[in-house]
């Protein structure tokens, strides 16, 4: 490897560039695959450098502090921030979030019926309840990829406008909400949630499904 | 472009900040308990000060739950983000600290365990090679001088320039020490995963 490359790499896994230098640096990593991982072994002996410190355990109320500093409400988001899908769509992970209700949402689709062609499944998602609709597209992206994003950005959308929904919300959004989206002959869907309850006689899985 | 990672903790945690991004408390709560303690952890390594360490953690996921959103998982792990935002948060503290040293109340240096850092326990500690209780591990296969610098540049606010002139050594033979330190640290690592 180039030496003066090298020791960009070093400085960089111990966060030693400034602001210039390492946007430049990040622009060379994109098109430098070995270049990338090199890096990532360093950051990794970073980490495990941090990981081996002796061990103190934060006070038991400190939780509570930070989210009393979050405050209200339990839903925001920074308009500059690259949206969600986008986070979410660079890995090229095929399900975003579920949370409680959507699992079982999602699976009340398995017995909806299924249009073919260009729809997809919509489904709004409250605390004990979840409403679900089809959604007519004029156009149907040619690939996998491009059809995940396309479900995830109207996910998005509907969150952040839930006026846009083919479909009226039974409540104020009070106690969470959230959209699943599925296209039925990609098989693919897209849920986002937020602060959902999940109801107490069904068994709610939480977490990532890549 | 790089490859996704292929760690499912890794996965999940880039999920767990991606939810967070969206606001979800019930996220923001699971990382924490994952993260908590090695960042509260690094926090009193770097600033030697409970009290203070328990702030800067406050203040690095408040950062974390603001910004979970822009997290970029072709530029870093999740925890590696989560660490350098810590020790930013620390090393900001500390530049604060040097201007103004009558604002810290910095417990007696006596009264400190010996693995607390701050400046000058950062460098008494790294520069004591029979102090084994930061020997832990693949640590302790980094050679002394190697593991001083690293403990300097990873855990203090000063610069490499300013670790040059407190070792009496040139620039370039800190940045090699750093380099082989970090190296082997990596060597050790991959031989023995965790």
């Amino acid at each position: 490897m180039n030496p003066q490359l090298e020791e960009l790499a070093f400085q960089y896994a111990l966060d030693q560039l400034n602001p210039s230098e390492r946007a430049a640096f990040e622009a060379r990593l994109d098109h430098d695959a070995a270049l990338a991982e090199w890096v990532r072994e360093l950051q990794d002996a970073v980490d495990r450098y941090v990981r081996e410190l002796p061990r103190h355990e934060p006070p038991p109320g400190l939780l509570a502090r930070i989210e009393a500093r979050i405050g209200h409400p339990e839903v925001r988001r920074n308009p500059r921030s690259p949206a969600l899908w986008s986070v979410v769509a660079r890995w090229g992970i095929a399900a975003v979030i579920a949370v409680g209700v959507g699992i079982i949402a999602v699976q009340s689709l398995r017995q909806a019926p299924l249009s073919a062609g260009h729809s997809l499944m919509v489904v709004g998602l409250e605390p004990h309840q979840s409403t679900l609709a089809e959604l007519p597209l004029l156009t149907r992206p040619q690939n996998a990829d491009a059809r995940f994003i396309q479900l995830a950005s109207l996910a998005e959308q509907y969150w952040e406008k839930p006026e846009d929904l083919p479909f009226k919300m039974a409540s104020s959004g009070q106690g969470g909400r959230g959209y699943a989206l599925f296209d039925p002959s990609g098989r693919e869907s897209a849920t986002i949630c937020g602060s959902l309850t999940p109801p107490r006689a069904k068994s709610a899985r939480r977490g990532c499904c890549p | 472009m790089p490859s996704p990672p292929k760690n499912a903790a890794v996965i999940e945690e880039a999920c767990l900040l991606a939810r967070m991004g969206v606001g979800d408390r019930e996220a923001f709560r699971e990382l924490y308990s994952r993260y908590s303690a090695p960042l509260f952890s690094l926090a009193v390594r770097m600033v030697g000060d409970f009290g203070q360490a328990e702030e800067l953690v406050q203040d690095t996921f408040l950062k974390i739950w603001r910004n979970a959103a822009s997290f970029d998982p072709r530029r870093s792990r999740p925890f590696t983000w989560a660490v350098t935002i810590t020790r930013r948060t620390c090393i900001d503290h500390l530049r604060k600290r040097r201007h103004n040293p009558v604002s810290t109340s910095l417990v007696p240096e006596e009264d400190l365990p010996r693995e607390f850092s701050s400046v000058e326990t950062v460098r008494r500690s790294a520069e004591n090679s029979e102090d084994n209780e930061l020997l832990r591990g693949a640590l302790a296969e980094v050679p002394a001088n190697q593991r001083q610098v690293l403990e300097l540049v990873l855990f203090s606010e000063m610069t490499q320039s300013e670790i040059a002139e407190h070792l009496e050594r040139p620039v370039g033979t800190v940045k090699s020490w750093i380099r082989r330190g970090l190296l082997e640290l990596r060597k050790t690592l991959t031989e023995s995963p965790p």
